[in-house]
């Protein structure tokens, strides 16, 4: 009877709550795909109206359908965006977005495109003021020696911070392959997305042996006189 | 056939062997070791590399060991080998570190990483780091411990290594769950209920599962702690007898080659063996005492032959703060102990530029598990639930300890007390001068987590004294709780590194 009582909580608390993280997990949007090594520091070399910034050769890890800017300027309203998203090697366009915000310091924008870029591809993103004032895309000194940032034809040492966006958010519980395929990188050799899979199955597994060292625990300790006791008032 | 009637007798031999050691193995136990097995392999492979406090200076002295069987600290050399440095570049674990949200590893670039596996096999060398390292102050037993996996995945790269030695600390994890048992055991009975409840305890405090899988020191101290607070209670409730006293010694010897914090148990030590000498009939006390003296010796010995070669190397043997011209304050020092655990009285000077509860944050927040290089926690209600929780633990069993009158008892808390209160006097002592040097702390939860063995206890005590029938039911769901929890910080580490 003990031993029952012990499992069944046990049981109970524990479904219960993988449960409610399941929900957890289900309901917890994910809008962000991946981002650049760029930290949001500082104003860039500033862009004047008309002058374009290109930022490229970009891996794109995950499918992506708008892209996130961050911006400075010295006085509103700012200036608006023309966004083109180019592939690095072929200089083809593959999508385009324009943003008019208004804005008197920094700003995030999201920019939408035209399409869905989708993972895998290396693309140039180049962003094009159309004013009416100065503005500077926001980064940091660059840290990827593969992604070159020129502002107005000019190479520059920094490296704009940039991060696409999905077309729709995901939920985190959607995520658990791609969390699989990118915890396998950059792991010993013999890890590969199987790894992970087969943990989580253990994982499960593990609920059900704690449950029989419960179980296990509650027998051996009800054919104990000592353990069955009441302690004695100290 | 010859050779194969060998080979299944040798087989038959190693399973009957095996079947042998389980059998010793309390079958709650074996289940609760092997959930910890499961779950320590997924937190040694979940973390992106190096993402674990100090993570990239402990590999560094653990491979300038390795491949130099030399301490690191020579001002001549650099810090990181070019090993290190590449797989570093290709994963951005050094951009990540703080970064967390903005820098994911490696971009999740499997083209990044087919780059790395490129241009490694070079051969990027091994052995040319050993540099100035702010690890390199530690003794070198953890990092000796970690090389046995460096030098079995020797033939890979990188990250093989360091994943190997954070699987490795799945070991150390496994046994910290077993001294943690047998410290339940020894201090409140063989009952299976309250010891499963102590041991998961200390085995899935998130933290715990964390650091055991990281590259640090503090995984081996935690183990070598929790078995010498078990050793410890043992010495006292058996009457100090020879080989315990000197296997006591000797963890805390250990303890003590790991990480300086551990001279902090040295006083505990002392006062089991005491209490435990006390224990003998006087017509055994006078042959014990020659007995115990020679049991210091596994204490002594060690320890200043580690002070001695690090006097000989012209290294520091302990990490000092270094003097800042102020003279310690007895009082400033009250000031900052009341500060960093009550509400500030009005008179009293800030001692810190923070808002709210040191204690809270460091203690409870951090001592349950904030991940990464302290940037990554779980949800804020997480920590609220977690502090009712502790309470709900901690003050009934304060409660029922301040009822001990029978000296066996109160010896065992004394113990106890003095184990922890010496921990905290150093690390506050030491948090305090760094504060008066240079105004930033250096406390973190972790430092408190070579007690958690303690706070397993506490768990295990308070069940024990709950009505028989409310026990299985405490017990069960403590661990579902424990488990839930580890899988509620995998899912905060997962989502985010990885989306």
């Amino acid at each position: 009877m003990r031993r029952h009582a012990a499992t069944i909580s046990f049981a109970l608390v524990a479904l219960l709550g993988l449960v409610a993280l399941l929900v957890g997990a289900g309901t917890d949007e994910r809008g962000y795909g991946f981002s650049l090594t760029a930290q949001v520091s500082a104003p860039l070399a500033p862009l004047e109206p008309g002058q374009i910034a290109c930022q490229g050769p970009i891996h794109t890890t995950t499918t992506f359908a708008k892209i996130e800017v961050f911006l400075a300027t010295a006085a509103a309203p700012g200036a608006g965006l023309d966004v083109s998203v180019r592939d690095a090697r072929a200089g083809t366009t593959l999508a385009t977005g324009r943003v008019r915000p208004h804005f008197a310091s920094e700003t995030i924008v999201n920019v939408p495109l035209s399409t869905t870029i989708r993972a895998g591809r290396t693309i140039t993103v180049c962003l094009r003021s159309t004013g009416p004032q100065r503005i500077a895309l926001i980064g940091s000194p660059a840290s990827d020696p593969g992604v070159v940032l020129t502002v107005a034809g000019q190479r520059t040492n920094s490296e704009a911070a940039l991060t696409f966006l999905r077309p729709r958010p995901r939920s985190l519980l959607s995520l658990i392959p791609t969390v699989f395929d990118r915890a396998a990188l950059f792991r010993p050799r013999w890890v590969g997305v199987w790894t992970f899979w087969l943990l989580a199955a253990g994982l499960l597994v593990a609920f059900g042996i704690a449950g029989l060292a419960i179980a296990q625990a509650v027998r051996t300790d009800t054919r104990s006189s000592e353990c069955t006791k009441q302690p004695a008032h100290d | 056939m010859v050779a194969v009637t060998s080979i299944t007798k040798a087989a038959q031999g190693w399973a009957a062997g095996l079947r042998r050691v389980f059998s010793v193995i309390p079958r709650p136990l074996a289940a609760l070791l092997t959930v910890v097995l499961i779950i320590g392999l997924v937190w040694a492979l979940i973390v992106p590399p190096w993402q674990a406090p100090d993570a990239t200076t402990h590999f560094a002295y653990a491979q300038s060991l390795a491949e130099r069987f030399a301490l690191p600290g020579d001002k001549r050399r650099a810090t990181d080998s070019t090993d290190q440095l590449l797989a570093d570049a290709a994963s951005e674990a050094s951009l990540e570190a703080f970064n967390p949200k903005t820098v994911k590893p490696g971009g999740w670039s499997s083209q990044r990483y087919a780059g790395y596996l490129a241009a490694v096999r070079s051969h990027p060398s091994r052995s040319n780091g050993g540099g100035p390292n702010s690890a390199s102050s530690n003794p070198p037993l953890y990092y000796l411990y970690a090389d046995l996996a460096y030098w079995a995945m020797y033939g890979g790269d990188v990250f093989d290594r360091l994943y190997a030695i954070q699987i490795w600390g799945v070991a150390l994890l496994m046994l910290t769950v077993t001294g943690a048992w047998m410290l339940a055991g020894e201090v409140l009975g063989c009952c299976r209920l309250p010891q499963l409840a102590c041991a998961a305890t200390a085995g899935f405090v998130p933290l715990e599962t964390f650091i055991a899988t990281s590259v640090n020191p503090d995984a081996l101290m935690v183990t070598l702690w929790t078995f010498a607070l078990w050793l410890g209670a043992r010495v006292i409730v058996r009457g100090a007898r020879q080989r315990d006293a000197v296997v006591l010694c000797a963890v805390t010897a250990g303890a003590i080659l790991t990480k300086a914090t551990s001279y902090a148990l040295v006083p505990a030590v002392l006062l089991a063996l005491g209490l435990g000498w006390l224990r003998r009939p006087p017509e055994e006390r006078s042959a014990a005492r020659r007995q115990l003296a020679t049991a210091l010796v596994a204490l002594v010995l060690p320890v200043l032959g580690w002070l001695g070669l690090a006097r000989l190397l012209g290294r520091a043997a302990v990490n000092a703060v270094p003097s800042s011209g102020h003279l310690f304050n007895v009082r400033q020092f009250l000031s900052y102990v009341w500060q960093f655990y009550l509400p500030r009285l009005p008179w009293q000077t800030p001692f810190r530029a923070v808002n709210g509860y040191p204690a809270w944050y460091i203690w409870l927040k951090q001592g349950w598990g904030i991940f990464g290089w302290l940037d990554v926690p779980m949800a804020d209600w997480v920590y609220r639930v977690l502090g009712v929780i502790t309470a709900v633990i901690l003050i009934p069993a304060t409660a029922l300890v301040a009822r001990f009158r029978d000296r066996l008892r109160l010896s065992l808390t004394a113990f106890f007390a003095v184990a922890l209160v010496a921990l905290l006097g150093l690390l506050h002592i030491t948090d305090y001068a760094q504060i008066i040097k240079s105004g930033g702390t250096l406390l973190q939860g972790r430092y408190l987590l070579p007690v958690v063995g303690l706070f397993g206890l506490s768990v295990g005590f308070v069940i024990s004294h709950l009505p028989g029938r409310w026990r299985g039911p405490a017990c069960g769901t403590t661990v579902a709780g424990l488990l839930l929890l580890q899988v509620l910080a995998l899912g905060t580490v997962a989502r985010m590194y990885y989306t």
